[in-house]
């Protein structure tokens, strides 16, 4: 095929071939309204899509560029199972391409399932070339393909060796009955239910696991028999059928919270009318009735929640919103932001699942009932509301390893069609639902609204939506676990005698370098205090139970104590209700669940306990980092809470820094060469959206190779600028003091020069056409905002607002203060404020410290920083609606007031309350 | 002071029994759990309306709506003592005389001296020689000593050297209420300045040779460009009508060398109606998600922000880009022109960004310029048509770039809260009264800086805070280098 060394040439993976190309491929910059580009190959391989630029090599000496790069997928690889839409434009006409072409156009557009827009131009290429690639790409990414056929086998195939050496990621997978049974351990559920191996090797049922929990006094037999095994119906009825009554048993997921079981069963619905389906469910249902089971409660999912038709049609909608063409197209529809956010409804779809999710912990948690989920396939809704569930009950999966085996679980174990619902294979496009997606957002709403309960990041919930379209991790391409054991199996016989080794996507340095991995790592998380290491045993998963331990009787006792007392009071309200008026269910169940939903959020956050979202409606975000980060007119420069937590990360590192100092000092008595901590991982440079944005920005340089120079000499010069300016910072201490002369003359150098750029750019249009003056304004106008927010932010210079619809925010603080609907306790941004203050502080003690030994010359006596502000009590909307719940003063006396004045008793109760944080 | 038992309800259907207190300055509630007697403190000046409602049988409910967005609702037992307490709180809520206020009763315990100290915190001739004033261009001119020329107005104003007594007075009386262009901000690295005044009275066809001298003056005070920037912050329409009614905008062709611009700012009773609709959004109960967004879109109020964030980044962009300089004003140049100005200046000028030049911003283009603030922020009983959130929306403009670049401001978000929170309290006297001249009128003195200088450290500024403990760090590393090299021989 080809020599080696052109494939080393174009980074190809093992296995990868390449089917088609052409040359001097123009690659517009989205940012200019297409008017630069880069000049380049573009590429279609059996894996992806890429365009190889022909000026790589300026990219290469830039350090952010490379620090979140991933290793398999380039910024200008486009794998084909990405590719969502592609259109042609013919004569500044866009339309869809698809099938044979008779005339091929000058332009493609290319939209990605990650929202990515390229635009390639082919008027320099030639004719025959773009014949080619244009066919060859419509062909590879839009015919319907075999399963066989997938870039995965032939990956595996060729890498068999380099990937060979499996590395011990501590992610459960659940292909083990092992695994089974060390959950039912971990949740404390082996009392009641037990793990069976009857469908091994899937002699019961193809939709199923290998291994399953089913509760305890169910024989082996019996769910045999239920399943059809030897019963005529199966054969009689289509195997649809029977795949759906296999379905039930087997879904059991077991959820220890507090001494209680509570558990969910996943049941096929039963509107088959399938009466072996109907005598399982029966039987089922008797089973777990009798004590020690608690009541049961069933949720049918379809009937009453979603249809995957609402997800659909949604998603289609709101992502239409990012896939932005040109600048003119994202003001055209900034302007109506809201509406069209709004229109979309995806916001809603998002609420209505996270309010779900409550109703069933809400049922599971003070209630104690039982839940059981009901769905056709058991392999959709079912998956994302019991998987939130587990998100929100148990902190084990607000770990990256919990969180991973979580998804192993309950959707690739658990038979989520990845391959249908990802649209993979291009067979159908109505089975193409985004249901992982919106588990993902789901997810990333938590994670927003409490950043400390989360040990990874939203990047790590953005990298792992990528995940789903890289055909060489199989962990997203198989509808269920028998499929993709039989697939595998077959390979081997036929081949080789070794099977196929075929790639998890949880082993992140696949596609990572390890200090791009520690983005996925939340330096908010507050890692939970570990208990005695005898206190429990076990060999096995030691790693995990470090972090999975369930929560220690004596902690869970208070809470309990309170759900107890909730409960009663339930219970209260419930028969006083029953005897004053007749009321129907489903208003009383809104009622508990309001009842439930406020008491939660009243108290202060447990991190390591239950963890329930907000969802009212200024609570529910875009997930902006996945959905506008390649849009460049929605970042911000050095802004947002990047650069919180970037400040932040400074912080610990600092604070790491003196912690070994002081222990190293401890140790070996011996002098200390004072390196310094030279971290400067400048905020000023970081995008809101990073880390993606940065890359793409980063990737326009070598545009102009005239420009070019200046450009890159035009940022080198503001980066100095910027260290400069962080020193100034330093010293001007006063701030007062007038910014000095020096400072500011290489930014009205800047400035001269983006003049004379646009005096020129202005005459030029002068000439070629009459405009009318405001339209001319409203150019230069934006062309200075672009140029602006393009340059890293000077926070000591000229400072520019974004005033997109996105950036432009309801000032939370403020007007929503006395609402205490709209408080997150121990959430949002004030929670990563508080943590910086506690860091600040822990800094100050480590100096007072070493203060301390640098006049005593005393043995330091290693008092632990004890500086827990406990920021789980504190309110997103702090000071003010804290002060409004815990102002308490015991006298009031009656004239006294008026002199005190209400400023100065408000300062103290807040230090009031910071002492009570302290205790 | 009354001494009743009532019912608070904050939102949910839980209740908390209480006493309500009606102090010369507060309500007070205060509950009656012995363990936490909670209490609720409410100042009289803070009380936006009142609203008695229908009497039920637990009682007669009370809503008080404060202008900080808080609600509370009451029930008091008997109709009686509602009514009462109904009648005292809009008569104490709606003082007539500005001895009324709180800050002539708010006694901080500082003796005269301390007081005085407080108002001489902020020095606004300090801040022009800060932006390299008086200089070639620009000089203090005393043409409104005693405010003769212009009532609301300073008396301390920067004009162009080029421009005399007599074309001041005489484009005095071609612009309202006598407010002529006077300088806002200069900035000296390239002698770009930022002017402010009111609208012409140019009518369809008057014209003003002074007026336009006046111009010109502005023009010639920055040698750097040849033309300036009228920027009209109205919308057009808005604008036009004022010419029917004999004011209006420049006309280009009257006036040389400058560059007409709208930018659309609506007027203060949309501004009004908009944040009650807003405020409606923010309090719907568990809204929808449709509902919240349908609300926000349509209540404007952050179309509006935007606008004004517009219209800063043009002047930003002229001042520092062009080069050039701009006359801001809109009808009488004391809301959206002191708007513009300050988030103008803001860009451009990151003294503005630091705490003491917060406040500076404030005395100088609000205070100073005679922002109406009695009338806009209701402090005394007066037209509710005047009332509506101008300044509001200016720290909200300042919010919206807080959080765009959280590390770029020396204060934070409780600073602007509080900054708000007293400009409706009345406890200090910065925001009192319509002009300098009535407050010059009244005399008195407060400390109202003197409390951010004490109250917000060492929380108020997360960056400056941290800026110092990194030096200090360094310091004491230094220190710990030196201290290791001597150390071994201490030990041996």
């Amino acid at each position: 095929m080809f020599p080696e060394d052109s494939k080393d040439l174009f980074g190809f993976s093992p296995g990868e071939q390449l089917l088609c190309e052409a040359s001097t491929v123009l690659k517009y910059v989205q940012e200019d309204s297409c008017q630069r580009g880069v000049y380049g190959r573009l590429v279609c391989t059996d894996f992806k899509i890429a365009f190889l630029g022909d000026d790589e090599s300026a990219l290469e000496n830039d350090v952010h560029e490379t620090q979140f790069k991933n290793k398999v997928i380039g910024e200008n690889d486009i794998t084909l199972h990405c590719v969502d839409q592609i259109f042609g434009v013919f004569d500044e006409k866009k339309k869809t391409l698809f099938g044979q072409l008779k005339k091929y156009p000058e332009k493609l557009i290319i939209h990605c399932k990650d929202l990515r827009v390229f635009h390639f131009c082919l008027r320099y290429t030639k004719e025959e070339e773009v014949k080619r690639i244009v066919s060859g790409i419509i062909h590879h990414t839009q015919a319907p393909k075999l399963l066989k056929r997938l870039f995965l086998f032939s990956y595996a195939a060729a890498a068999q060796n380099s990937i060979a050496n499996d590395p011990k990621n501590h992610t459960v997978m659940f292909d083990t009955l092992k695994d089974w049974c060390w959950e039912l351990e971990r949740t404390k559920g082996n009392v009641k239910y037990k793990a069976v191996s009857v469908n091994e090797g899937y002699r019961i049922c193809e939709r199923l696991p290998a291994y399953f929990v089913i509760p305890t006094p169910l024989a082996e037999e019996d769910v045999q028999r239920f399943q059809g095994h030897g019963i005529p119906v199966s054969s009689s009825g289509n195997p649809k059928n029977t795949g759906r009554s296999l379905a039930h048993p087997g879904k059991i997921i077991l959820l220890k919270v507090l001494g209680f079981v509570t558990e969910e069963f996943v049941l096929p619905a039963l509107h088959s009318g399938n009466i072996i389906a109907k005598e399982v469910y029966l039987r089922i249902y008797r089973t777990i009735h009798r004590p020690p089971y608690e009541i049961v409660k069933t949720e049918d999912l379809p009937s009453n929640f979603l249809s995957l038709q609402e997800i659909q049609a949604a998603y289609s909608k709101f992502k239409q919103l990012f896939l932005i063409d040109n600048s003119m197209e994202f003001w055209d529809t900034d302007i109506k932001w809201f509406s069209l956010l709004e229109s979309s409804s995806w916001l809603d779809i998002i609420r209505r699942c996270l309010k779900k999710a409550i109703e069933i912990t809400e049922c599971l948690e003070a209630q104690n009932m039982n839940v059981l989920l009901l769905e056709e396939n058991a392999s959709d809704l079912c998956c994302l509301v019991s998987s939130l569930v587990q998100v929100m009950m148990d902190p084990h999966c607000r770990t990256r390893i919990g969180f991973q085996s979580l998804v192993q679980k309950e959707w690739v174990m658990g038979g989520h069609c990845f391959l249908d619902r990802c649209n993979h294979l291009r067979q159908s496009d109505k089975e193409e639902v985004p249901v992982f997606l919106l588990f993902l957002d789901c997810v990333w709403q938590l994670v927003h609204q409490h950043p400390p309960a989360f040990e990874f990041t939203e990047t790590y919930l953005t990298v792992l939506s990528d995940s789903l379209y890289i055909p060489i991790f199989s962990t997203f391409f198989f509808n269920s676990p028998h499929q993709k054991d039989t697939n595998m199996g077959r390979e081997s016989q036929d081949t080789q005698s070794k099977p196929l080794n075929l790639l998890t996507v949880w082993d992140w340095s696949v596609q990572f370098e390890p200090k791009a991995q520690t983005l996925l790592k939340n330096p908010l998380y507050v890692e939970k205090p570990k208990l005695d290491k005898g206190q429990r045993k076990g060999t096995h998963f030691k790693h995990q139970r470090q972090l999975s331990l369930p929560l220690p009787q004596s902690k869970s006792s208070p809470k309990r104590g309170f759900f107890r007392e909730e409960t009663d009071h339930l219970i209260k309200n419930l028969l006083g209700k029953r005897i004053s008026k007749l009321i129907n269910s489903s208003d009383e169940l809104q009622d508990t669940f309001r009842e439930f939903y406020d008491s939660w959020h009243s108290k202060p956050t447990d991190y390591h306990g239950l963890l329930l979202p907000h969802i009212e409606g200024p609570e529910i975000r875009v997930w902006a980092q996945r959905y506008l980060r390649w849009i460049p007119e929605a970042q911000i420069l050095g802004g947002g809470r990047v650069a919180t937590m970037s400040k932040l990360l400074e912080m610990m590192e600092e604070v790491q820094s003196l912690q070994e100092k002081i222990d190293e000092r401890h140790h070996t008595q011996e002098a200390l060469q004072a390196e310094a901590p030279c971290l400067l991982r400048n905020s000023a440079r970081l995008s809101s959206l990073f880390p993606f944005a940065l890359l793409q920005r980063h990737s326009s340089k070598p545009v102009l190779p005239t420009s070019g120079w200046k450009a890159l000499g035009d940022e080198e010069d503001l980066a100095k600028r910027e260290d400069e300016f962080v020193d100034l910072g330093d010293h001007q201490r006063q701030l007062s003091l007038p910014l000095p002369q020096s400072k500011s003359s290489p930014k009205r150098g800047f400035f001269r020069e983006e003049t004379d750029h646009l005096i020129k750019n202005l005459l030029g249009k002068r000439i070629s056409k009459l405009i009318n003056s405001s339209d001319e304004l409203q150019d230069t106008f934006r062309e200075f905002y672009d140029s602006w927010h393009s340059k890293p932010t000077d926070y000591h210079g000229l400072l520019l607002p974004h005033i997109e619809g996105p950036e432009i925010r309801v000032w939370a603080q403020r007007y929503l203060r006395w609402i205490p609907e709209a408080q997150i306790l121990g959430g949002g941004r004030v929670a990563t404020m508080s943590k910086l203050l506690e860091m600040m502080e822990e800094v100050q003690s480590l100096q007072e410290k070493i203060d301390e030994r640098h006049h005593t010359q005393e043995a330091l006596q290693a008092e632990a920083p004890c500086l827990l502000r406990n920021s789980a009590r504190l309110s997103s909307l702090f000071p003010f609606a804290l002060l409004q719940r815990h102002s308490s003063k015991p006298v009031l006396p009656t004239s006294g007031w008026k002199a005190l004045g209400d400023e100065e008793d408000l300062a103290k109760r807040e230090d009031e309350f910071v002492d009570l944080g302290d205790v | 002071v009354e001494n009743v038992r009532l019912v608070d309800r904050v939102s949910s259907k839980k209740a908390a029994l209480g006493t309500l207190y009606l102090t010369a300055t507060h309500v007070i509630f205060v509950e009656n759990t012995p363990d936490t007697r909670k209490e609720t403190w409410i100042l009289h000046s803070q009380i936006s309306t009142i609203e008695k409602q229908a009497t039920t049988a637990t009682g007669c409910p009370l809503l008080i709506r404060c202008k900080n967005f808080q609600t509370l609702q009451l029930v008091v037992p008997q109709e009686r003592d509602c009514h009462d307490v109904y009648i005292s709180l809009i008569r104490l809520a709606r003082p007539v005389k500005y001895e009324e206020l709180y800050c002539f009763s708010f006694n901080p315990k500082l003796d005269k001296e301390e007081r005085e100290q407080g108002w001489m915190l902020i020095d606004l001739s300090e801040e022009y020689k800060r932006m390299g004033l008086p200089n070639n261009y620009w000089q203090l001119s005393d043409v409104n000593r005693d405010y003769r020329v212009c009532d609301s107005y300073p008396t301390e104003l920067y004009v162009p050297k080029s421009a005399t007594a007599h074309i001041i007075v005489g484009s005095s009386k071609f612009r309202s209420r006598r407010r002529f262009p006077a300088l806002s901000y200069y900035y000296k690295d390239n002698h770009a300045s930022i002017c402010r005044s009111s609208q012409p009275l140019s009518g369809f066809s008057a014209r003003c040779l002074e007026d336009e001298q006046m111009l010109q003056a502005i023009r010639k005070a920055n040698p750097g460009s040849d033309f300036i920037y009228v920027v009209d912050t109205r919308p057009k329409l808005n604008a036009m009508a004022n010419r029917a009614a004999g004011k209006g905008y420049e006309n280009e062709d009257n006036y040389s060398n400058i560059k007409f611009q709208f930018i659309g700012i609506e007027n203060i009773h949309v501004m009004r109606n908009s944040l009650q609709k807003m405020l409606e959004v923010c309090e719907l109960k568990s809204p929808s998600m449709s509902d919240f967004l349908w609300g926000l879109e349509n209540c404007g109020w952050l179309r509006h922000i935007k606008a004004i964030l517009d219209a800063g980044i043009f002047i930003a962009k002229a001042v520092s880009e062009e080069g050039a300089s701009v006359l801001v004003h809109c009808s009488d140049g004391w809301d959206r022109t002191a708007q513009v100005c300050s988030v103008a200046s803001l860009l451009l000028d990151p003294h503005y960004r630091t705490l003491q030049g917060f406040m500076v911003l404030i005395e100088k283009d609000w205070i100073s310029f005679g922002h109406k603030f009695n009338h806009r922020y209701g402090h005394l009983d007066g037209d509710p048509k005047e009332i509506s959130p101008v300044i509001d929306q200016f720290i909200e403009c300042v919010w919206q770039l807080m959080e765009q670049f959280p590390c770029a401001f020396e204060f934070n978000e409780r600073f602007l809260i509080h900054i708000q929170h007293h400009i409706y309290s009345c406890q200090f006297g910065n925001f009192l009264c319509n002009s300098q001249k009535e407050r010059r009128e009244l005399k008195f003195w407060s400390g109202m800086y003197n409390r951010f200088e004490k109250g917000l450290q060492p929380r108020q500024s997360v960056t400056d805070y941290l800026m110092a403990v990194k030096e200090e760090t360094q310091q004491l590393e230094e220190e710990l280098e030196a201290l290791e090299e001597v150390r071994p021989t201490c030990y041996e």
